[in-house]
């Protein structure tokens, strides 16, 4: 393991502990009184029983503040009430704090993802990311309120003990401490111990949720081909390797607990045999005895719980790293600092030398090659091409998706590059092949992108997008929860309600990814009609396998293998571009297959 | 309360509606962490280990007697130590008989404490391989519809965190509290013994301790559930926004989303706080009371010895017994109040599994049932489906299904084809009608033999990890090799193998990701074929395939088909023109049952969508 990373890691975490000073050293305080108030309980019910014991003369109980044993009494009562007030005080200081900071990373977190590039979300998985989110967020909280805040009190307990131990006799206080270290080594050696067991039960019950995820997932298959003994002996296969290592785990804690208490119980008594012989020769009191042994019972859970930290500690060293690897993870696509923004778009749209590529492909070609082409303010352009010829990476550069690796695009003669993302990404409206929509009511859906519309302006579009009678049709109409627990909807009414959400935001250049691929014949026509009404005056660019659509096209730019092959009217293609033809007659044969629905 | 309206990451305008979508896990089941009903359920998984409970229960009666003598002892050690009449050479001699009674019982304590905690942890590991391989084989009992309705990760959910919430429950608390109880009962006795007054006065604690108790079940438990719904929509709003954060940089929502993220993200803040309080205002609580009874337990001994009732060294004694006893008295209510929530949630855990394990199968075998060697006829009479009372999927339908005859179903997404075909699997019960099959009535027939003669192929290819061969063998587990790489040739389907590392053994990526969707299907149509079914049904087969593996596909179904009974959804008009008769349905009806060219003859929705497909 990098001690130097480490270190840094924990640094770091301390860090964010400064930026709340005012709650970090109120906790602080009320640990360090806190323990000091703890510690003199003790103290003080042992020279009261010496009071009303060693004392061989008469003891008076009239209640008189100069009665020492009243004295005694109050001062025990206020102040176990004072310590009460301490003692919470700090539980709910060092949680506060742990809390606040918790509260800070998530926030971190959050917004720091929904900036991140779209190559960075190709690149993750949601089930990594939200364990770390979850877990090790919580593992880092941990780390403030058990080892930072809790440590430290322990520390301190244990110090002012020693102390005071060491004041009322330096004989029992030597016994004692031998004990101590035994006590919190082993704690901490079996929590390693333990440590190993639990990654290996973890990886284990991952093992198990894989069967129990394909199990309910080919529920249909295990009961369509009878295979629910064979899946039954395939799940307690795992789940007895998942026993085994539980009973292992188990088997360790049933014996350290009981070990652990054995030697406070040993030590206790060493402590009571040697303190008597200590009474009997008359250089320790009763009183004294009993305070030490109180102050043996006190400590015994902080120094067990010593082992508990060093987990934490340990804990957080991978949960840090693995936090701070997002956080710390580079936006490649960010504000330039001279980024303008622009007043009005008229829609021009150029294309200089474009190269473009995914960084995960291991493919010598590049997807985009050389691409070089102007759309006119107005245009309506198709891109037409096969699967995988690069046609949504083309569009997806457009809003800065992704960024090309060599070339320029222009928009009226401004480099997407110098305007403002937010800006730039308001000029486009994009509806993809694969829609998301977000758990929440359709109305919250459409409205995405303009949280404050009115419900008039989302009909108004939800009917451009031919989805308003669908949705009236819901008894709950607009408020209709979609999403999980909710209606489900058919791929091409998640489809019209993402043209609605696009057309609600009204942008001036329209990017149309295939979006009538997914609904019936029907339907497509009604949305094409719509659709030509809202392109009427505005620039768009529109990816179709429709001849029927490509005809009514301005302009056709033909992609092949990340070139372009040819552009032009569609007409002009079809008779001087013979790879056109088959393309076009290709898309045919399959609109016929698919469409009888 | 500008928050509470907003968009998908936020509320909905619905007040808190979302607030109780994410939460509804956690509603019905609270509070309570010794629930007795619940509990209960728990005794017929223990009764299997009936010796080794008793002798466990023995072991913690024995341990807890032992442990909790020590103080007594100790307070007898400190009269007879303290006695002035006693010389020093006796005073010595009592204390070692003292101390050896210390390390004797000190000693029994530890033993008899591991014997019991190995054989708690050994009780309730079984218990839990028990409860786990119960839920896995009740899942499979359940109908089609209650996975339909339950998402899949719920359901992992359950049977992993819940079960395992349980273990933590089964290894430290449940038997603990047991303990503890006894403990406390031992306490009462050993200091009724020592000195009945004094005894009271520890006893008077116990409503203040009740009313303390009650209190913390009212507010706290509250607290505490709230707290893990607060956090339940912090997880879930993360988890949406990673999930559309396409969407969200594309309309440039992350200001409103990080607002509406930090509210809910404070609102969890606060929520453990307010948690907290309670937690860490009950420990303060507990160590006052200990305080104030030792001081009054230390007067009243004070007083006795100014009486002359009591003498000096016995007074010793019963301080020191008395301090000790009243700190331990405390321990048990300090430890439920460390452990509440992690015991809540157990509880919590263990009402949902059992939730599972009481759903009734809908889906059962008559006694005695029929068994089907092959199907020779179907026929559907007159029947009618409804997944819920008020949605009517099926109405009336007629269908009669002659052997080797192949039979497409055609309509729109939702008109209910692909639930014709789960009623003849039987994964889904008729509402009302009949399905027989050679005469029977499906009810009559054992599931087992329904299901060996359907052959089933999906639109999207289910594979499950492991080999080729491994999902191939699927429904015919002892199937050679030779079997598998003909099956695969017999549809044409082999090439693909030959490329692969190790042909029919190699394993299959997550998610099949090393193989083409032609290839995934090539693996199913083989996988439905090798068990040799008298009936194949293929649900939108195609429909998922690239235009490469397209006609590999298509090649494929038409060998499939021949000689054999099959029912096929399709949307592609070379897969249709397969079949003998076309069926039309719509929204649950037939609306037309005939050869393509008798249903091109006339007004359709198919001869409809040919003509508008042709005439481009």
């Amino acid at each position: 393991m990098n001690t130097n990373k480490d270190t840094k890691i924990i640094y770091r975490i301390i860090k964010h502990v400064t930026k709340y000073p005012k709650i970090f050293f109120g906790g602080f305080c009320s640990l360090v009184l806190a323990s000091i108030a703890v510690l003199l309980a003790p103290k003080l019910i042992g020279i009261a029983i010496d009071l009303i014991f060693s004392q061989q003369k008469d003891i008076s109980l009239e209640f008189s503040l100069n009665n020492p044993i009243i004295l005694a009494g109050i001062a025990l009562i206020s102040l176990s009430i004072g310590r009460g007030a301490i003692i919470f005080a700090q539980s709910y200081l060092s949680e506060k704090l742990s809390q606040v900071i918790a509260y800070d990373l998530r926030n971190q977190l959050f917004n720091h993802l929904q900036h991140m590039h779209f190559a960075y979300h190709d690149q993750i998985k949601i089930g990594d990311i939200m364990s770390r989110a979850t877990q090790d967020i919580e593992s880092i909280r941990f780390f403030i309120s058990m080892a930072i805040m809790r440590g430290s009190y322990i520390m301190i307990l244990g110090i002012t003990s020693i102390i005071l131990m060491l004041s009322t006799s330096v004989k029992l206080a030597i016994i004692a401490f031998i004990f101590m270290p035994i006590v919190a080594t082993q704690a901490a050696i079996v929590q390693k111990f333990l440590r190993k067991i639990w990654i290996r039960i973890q990886s284990l019950q991952g093992k198990t949720s894989i069967v129990l995820q394909e199990n309910f997932a080919g529920q249909q298959l295990v009961k369509g081909y009878n295979q629910q003994e064979a899946q039954h002996k395939k799940f307690y296969t795992v789940a007895k390797e998942l026993y085994d290592s539980s009973l292992q785990s188990s088997k360790i804690v049933a014996f350290n607990e009981p070990i652990l208490s054995g030697i406070w119980l040993i030590s206790l008594t060493c402590i009571f045999y040697f303190g008597a012989q200590l009474i009997i020769e008359e250089t320790i009191t009763v009183g004294q005895l009993i305070e030490f042994q109180l102050y043996l019972t006190l400590l015994q859970v902080p120094i067990r719980a010593i082992g508990f930290i060093i987990n934490h500690i340990a804990r957080v060293r991978s949960a840090g790293t693995r936090l701070f690897e997002i956080l710390d993870a580079e936006n490649l696509i960010t504000d330039n600092k001279d980024s303008k923004k622009i007043k009005e778009i008229n829609g021009k749209i150029i294309f200089k030398n474009v190269f473009f590529d995914y960084e995960t492909s291991n493919t010598k070609q590049k997807l985009l090659q050389d691409i070089s082409l102007t759309i006119e303010p107005g245009q309506k352009v198709g891109l037409i091409g096969r699967t995988g010829s690069g046609k949504s990476t083309l569009l997806h550069l457009l809003p800065r998706f992704y960024d090309v690796h060599k070339g320029t695009i222009y928009i009226d003669d401004n480099n997407i590059e110098d305007i403002k993302i937010d800006e730039l990404r308001n000029i486009f409206g994009v509806v993809q092949q694969d829609v998301f929509l977000f758990p929440g009511t359709i109305q919250d859906n459409i409205s995405y992108g303009i949280p404050n519309a009115t419900l008039k302006q989302i009909e108004e579009v939800a009917s451009l997008a031919h989805i308003s009678e669908f949705i009236n049709s819901l008894p709950e109409k607009y408020n209709t929860w979609v999403g999980e627990n909710g209606v489900s909807l058919s791929g091409g009414q998640r489809q019209r309600i993402a043209i609605a959400r696009t057309l609600l935001m009204d942008p001036p250049i329209l990017i149309l990814d295939d979006v009538t691929s997914s609904v019936d014949l029907k339907t497509e026509l009604a949305i094409e009609q719509s659709l030509e009404k809202v392109l009427a005056d505005k620039t768009s660019i529109t990816v179709t396998h429709r001849t029927r659509v490509m005809k009514k096209l301005d302009h056709i730019i033909y992609i092949e293998n990340g070139e372009i092959h040819d552009q032009g009217k569609h007409d002009e293609l079809h008779e001087r571009n013979e790879q056109y033809r088959d393309l076009c007659q290709s898309f045919e044969k399959q609109t016929n297959k698919n469409e009888v629905q | 309360m500008a928050y509470w309206s907003g968009g998908p990451s936020g509320w909905s305008n619905d007040k808190g509606t979302r607030n109780t979508r994410h939460a509804n896990d956690w509603v019905d089941y609270y509070a309570e962490i010794y629930n007795w009903k619940l509990i209960t359920r728990f005794f017929p998984f223990i009764k299997q280990h009936k010796k080794r409970m008793y002798l466990t229960i023995i072991s913690m009666l024995i341990a807890t007697i032992a442990a909790y003598l020590q103080p007594f002892i100790m307070g007898i050690g400190v009269e007879k130590i303290s006695d002035s009449t006693k010389t020093i050479a006796e005073k010595s001699s009592e204390l070692n008989t003292i101390v050896i009674l210390l390390i004797v019982t000190t000693m029994i304590t530890i033993i008899a404490q591991s014997f019991q905690r190995y054989n708690i942890g050994f009780i309730g590991q079984n218990i839990l391989l028990d409860l786990r391989v119960n839920l896995f084989k009740h899942f499979n009992k359940l109908s089609m519809s209650f996975f339909d309705k339950n998402e899949t990760g719920k359901l992992v959910s359950r049977a992993t965190s819940d079960v395992v919430v349980l273990q933590e429950l089964m290894t430290s608390g449940f038997l603990n509290g047991f303990g503890d109880l006894f403990g406390l009962l031992m306490t009462i006795i050993l200091i009724f013994i020592l000195d009945p007054i004094l005894a009271c006065v520890i006893i008077a604690t116990i409503p203040i301790l009740i009313i303390i108790m009650i209190f913390w079940q009212q507010y706290a438990a509250k607290a505490f559930i709230r707290v893990r719904q607060a956090i339940a929509i912090v997880n879930g709003t993360i988890n949406d926004n990673l999930s559309g954060v396409k969407v969200v940089q594309s309309l440039n929502r992350q200001n409103k989303n990080l607002d509406d993220f930090m509210f809910v993200n404070n609102r969890n803040k606060n929520e453990n706080l307010s948690a907290v309080k309670f937690q860490a205002a009950v420990i303060p609580i507990i160590e006052f009371l200990s305080a104030i009874t030792t001081i009054i337990v230390l007067l009243i001994i004070a007083i006795r010895t100014n009486n002359q009732t009591l003498g000096i060294s016995e007074a010793l004694g019963l301080a020191t017994a008395f301090t000790l006893y009243i700190q331990r008295f405390f321990n048990p209510i300090r430890d439920i109040v460390m452990q509440y929530t992690q015991l809540q949630r157990a509880m919590a855990g263990a009402h949902r599994v059992f939730e599972i394990l009481d759903t009734e199968p809908i889906i059962l075998e008559q006694k005695n049932p029929i068994k089907l060697d092959e199907v020779s006829q179907i026929i559907f009479d007159n029947v009618s489906f409804a997944y819920e009372a008020e949605q009517q999927v099926l109405t009336n339908i007629n269908l009669n299904i002659t052997q080797g005859e192949t039979l497409a179903l055609v309509g729109p997404t939702g008109s209910g084809k692909t639930t014709i075909i789960s009623l003849l699997s039987r994964l889904y019960e008729v509402t009302s009608g009949k399905i027989l099959i050679n005469q029977h009535e499906i009810k009559e027939i054992s599931l087992q033999s329904l299901r060996n003669q359907i052959g089933l192929v999906f639109q999207e290819p289910f594979l499950f990890s492991g080999t080729i061969y491994e999902n191939i063998s699927f429904g015919k587990k002892n199937a050679s090799d030779k079997e598998v790489i003909d099956i695969l040739k017999s549809i044409g389907g082999n090439n693909f193998i030959n490329n692969l590392p190790n042909g029919i053994h190699t394993e299959i990526a997550e998610r099949g990701q090393n193989l083409s969707s032609g290839e995934r299907q090539l693996i199913s149509i083989a996988r439905a074929l090798l068990k040799n079914p008298s009936v194949l049904i293929l649900d939108e087969a195609t429909a998922n395939i690239d235009q490469v593996s397209e006609l590999m596909i298509q090649k494929a179904i038409k060998i499939a088909l021949k000689g054999r009974t099959s029912i096929v959804i399709a949307h592609r008009i070379s897969t249709i023109e397969l079949a003998d008769r076309i069926v039309i349905i719509h929204s649950g009806k037939i609306e037309k049952i005939g050869t393509h060219d008798e249903l091109l003859k006339e007004e359709n929705i198919y001869s409809e969508l040919y003509k508008i497909l042709h005439s481009q």
